[in-house]
């Protein structure tokens, strides 16, 4: 007995020291980390070097001394890009901030920012009047990225790329085109054999911006589909199963012939799957790609409301190339912030500047789409109002 | 350690060697307060969650229990099939995992040799760490697939004509797939109490039956089942309560579709299911209400649940103590 409860206490003190080994050791890379202070100059000033070919003020190295701890809370979609270039941030312009950002859902990102428990949000969808009129303070809905909605199917033995219009595509999911040799389907396609197979339509069963954004897109094309069910981030779909994520989707996509489905781009990208072109305002066919998702962008923004409350779904048809479904991740942030707040709200305020600027050229390695040339201007203007204390952070 | 012998010395001495004073009251509270955290737990759950989804439960009033709409973008909100799911899967996956699972525990307490019985029993109890999660992509990516090809197509050939069976499978995901997950998850819950509650049933019982000319399986039903009832019941208890809260592995093979239907080869919804999925994103205070609403739902359930299985328990042994039982 004794020999035993010894040993126990030599394990329990050997684990001790190994511990305070380990907090030793973190301690002394901590500081080591802080010390080589000439590294900072070189990635600081070869982040300076595209700033100089945009011609904004103020210039996009700013807030390199900032030191601070942002917080934010919200969105998965955005979680990929702002983890990523948050990192960067930290790594090559401002060794001080970091961005503690929790993706825990857009609804969540909401109730934490109208609570004011995070520095900022990040929703799926831009807050409604009725929520911004609870918040009870003025509030900036700012989009940080985009994305395309890809439709995409399982037809086996079928090499054909398919061409979609709208009615085709609510007609599809509302249960009126049942098979894939439908004629609406063959009037989209007028030169591909199709098969006599039954179509089976999946959605997300999880609430997501990608299904927000392609209900607008039903919704605003056809007026059956905006009578009977309508657009939102979860809807009651009219039939078929649902994938929990674009993965369960993808999957059950993959696994049944005859599906059709929508995930984010990527995700049909990375496993393969076919995808189709979607009929756009201007009556073209267009594929989804980085390009064709920017141009949706560019083509909205010219009418886009000043608050840049706006879906970039069925964009004008100003932009020929445009594909009309498109989704995007906003950035919730208060107009004014209080002054104790100052040095949280400098920081994050220089880093969403760094992000539309040098930020964007990380986008689309992550298959989001930059953004538009003249959305960042809007998005200056946004970032401009805001102020700590009532003093403007910007110069 | 080999087992201590035998010494009237040292509890004799231990007791002279004590000193009277707190340590029987520290004690008490000690215990006490233990038990008492689980009580606040659930009277913590049970307030925080009525609060939580009070705007919800004005907003949907009584028929949220018996209307089958769920629809956030109108606002109208039905619990039914969500329920539905939750019943029917369970307690259809239970039905399996009994099945299988009390034969387990015979087979490696009545018939199988020792070398052969540990490694099951130990492979068994490891099929209860699996994490939910893996369970559910190894269901969506290999078993529901195969199910479809080898189980619900034949299946739905043969016996079609019964509405269980009566829809072509187009898909893998659905009630069936979610069914044999849970009864997978089940399971071992159901065999390891089983086997325990078994095996703890006397020897003079089975010799009693082996010397009255019984065989082997006569001597199991007469002499040892009868015996380990309410144990076994029990285990169903246990493996129930798993298989109502079992959230991830069934999200991700049932389909997801709010649809009140017999048909197995359908696509349906649990209520773990319907907050895993659209919490995360429920972006304004009356739908996460509601989402809340279907928790506490879920919480009476299981309570309800519990308390009908104790009085099953109850009538079944007759109020009696009972060899081998849980209670």
């Amino acid at each position: 007995m004794l020999t035993i409860r010894r040993r126990i206490f030599a394990a329990l003190a050997a684990g001790g020291a190994l511990a305070a080994l380990l907090l030793v050791s973190a301690c002394s890379n901590g500081g080591s980390a802080a010390t080589p202070t000439s590294q900072t100059g070189t990635p600081a000033a070869t982040g300076t070097s595209p700033a100089a070919t945009s011609s904004v003020t103020p210039p996009t190295n700013i807030g390199k001394d900032d030191k601070a701890q942002v917080t934010g809370a919200g969105s998965t979609a955005i979680f990929p890009f702002l983890s990523k270039i948050a990192d960067i941030y930290q790594k090559d312009v401002a060794k001080g901030v970091s961005i503690n950002y929790q993706s825990i859902g857009s609804g969540g990102g909401i109730a934490q920012f109208t609570q004011k428990t995070v520095d900022f949000g990040a929703s799926d969808i831009y807050l409604s009047d009725k929520q911004m009129q609870d918040i009870g303070a003025p509030v900036l809905n700012v989009p940080m990225i985009h994305w395309a909605v890809a439709v995409t199917y399982n037809i086996p033995n079928f090499k054909s790329e398919l061409r979609f219009s709208p009615s085709t595509i609510a007609g599809i999911w509302l249960g009126n085109i049942k098979k894939w040799n439908d004629p609406a389907i063959k009037a989209d396609n007028p030169n591909v054999s199709l098969p006599d197979l039954p179509i089976t339509p999946m959605h997300r069963s999880d609430g997501s911006g990608t299904t927000m954004n392609f209900t607008s897109f039903l919704a605003g094309t056809s007026p059956d589909w905006k009578s009977k069910v309508g657009a939102g981030l979860s809807v009651n779909w009219p039939q078929g199963p649902g994938g929990k994520g674009s993965e369960g989707v993808t999957a059950l996509v993959k696994q049944t012939a005859g599906a059709i489905g929508y995930v984010e781009l990527s995700y049909a990208l990375q496993n393969n799957l076919p995808v189709g072109a979607v009929k756009n305002a201007a009556g073209n066919y267009v594929k989804p790609t980085l390009q064709s998702t920017t141009d949706a962008v560019a083509a909205t923004v010219a009418t886009a409301p000043a608050d840049l409350r706006f879906l970039i779904v069925n964009p004008p048809a100003s932009h020929p190339d445009a594909y009309p479904i498109g989704a995007s991740t906003w950035v919730l942030l208060y107009k004014d912030y209080p002054a104790s707040k100052s040095s949280e709200v400098k920081a994050m305020v220089h880093f969403f500047w760094w992000a539309i600027h040098d930020g964007q050229k990380y986008a689309t390695s992550i298959d989001y789409s930059p953004m538009a040339p003249d959305l960042v201007k809007k998005v200056e203007v946004a970032l401009k109002s805001i102020t700590v204390g009532g003093q403007p952070v910007l110069p | 350690m080999t087992a201590a012998p035998y010494e009237p010395g040292r509890v004799r001495a231990l007791l002279a060697r004590r000193r009277p004073g707190f340590g029987e009251p520290i004690f008490r509270i000690v215990v006490l307060l233990a038990a008492l955290t689980v009580l606040a737990t659930i009277i913590g759950l049970v307030v925080t969650m009525t609060v939580e989804s009070r705007r919800g439960i004005a907003h949907n009033g009584w028929s949220f229990l018996w209307t089958s709409t769920w629809d956030q973008v109108r606002q109208v909100f039905g619990a039914l099939p969500f329920v539905y799911g939750t019943v029917m899967t369970s307690v259809t996956a239970l039905a399996l995992a009994m099945l299988v699972g009390v034969g387990v525990a015979l087979f490696l307490v009545e018939l199988a040799p020792a070398w052969v019985a540990r490694p099951v029993g130990f492979m068994v109890e490891m099929l209860a760490a699996i994490p939910s999660v893996v369970f559910g992509l190894w269901g969506i990516f290999i078993l529901a697939p195969w199910l479809q090809q080898h189980v619900e197509l034949p299946l739905h050939q043969r016996l079609g004509w019964l509405p269980f069976f009566s829809t072509y499978p187009t898909t893998a995901v659905g009630n069936f797939a979610a069914i044999v997950v849970l009864a997978i998850m089940v399971l071992p819950t159901v065999a390891a109490v089983s086997r325990d509650v078994i095996a703890a049933v006397p020897r003079s019982q089975r010799e009693a039956a082996l010397a009255l000319g019984a065989t082997r399986w006569e001597m199991m039903r007469l002499g040892v089942l009868p015996y380990a009832r309410s144990g076994i019941l029990g285990a169903g208890i246990l493996g129930l309560a798993r298989g109502v809260g079992e959230t991830m592995a069934v999200t991700m093979v049932i389909g997801n579709s709010p649809t009140i239907t017999l048909s197995l080869f359908k696509q349906g919804y649990t209520m773990a299911s319907v907050i895993a999925n659209e919490f995360t994103e429920a972006t304004t205070a009356l739908y996460r209400s509601t989402l809340i609403e279907i928790g506490l739902l879920l919480l009476v359930i299981t309570l309800l649940i519990n308390v009908g299985a104790r009085l099953l328990v109850w009538r079944v042994t007759g109020g009696q103590p009972s060899g081998g039982a849980l209670q």
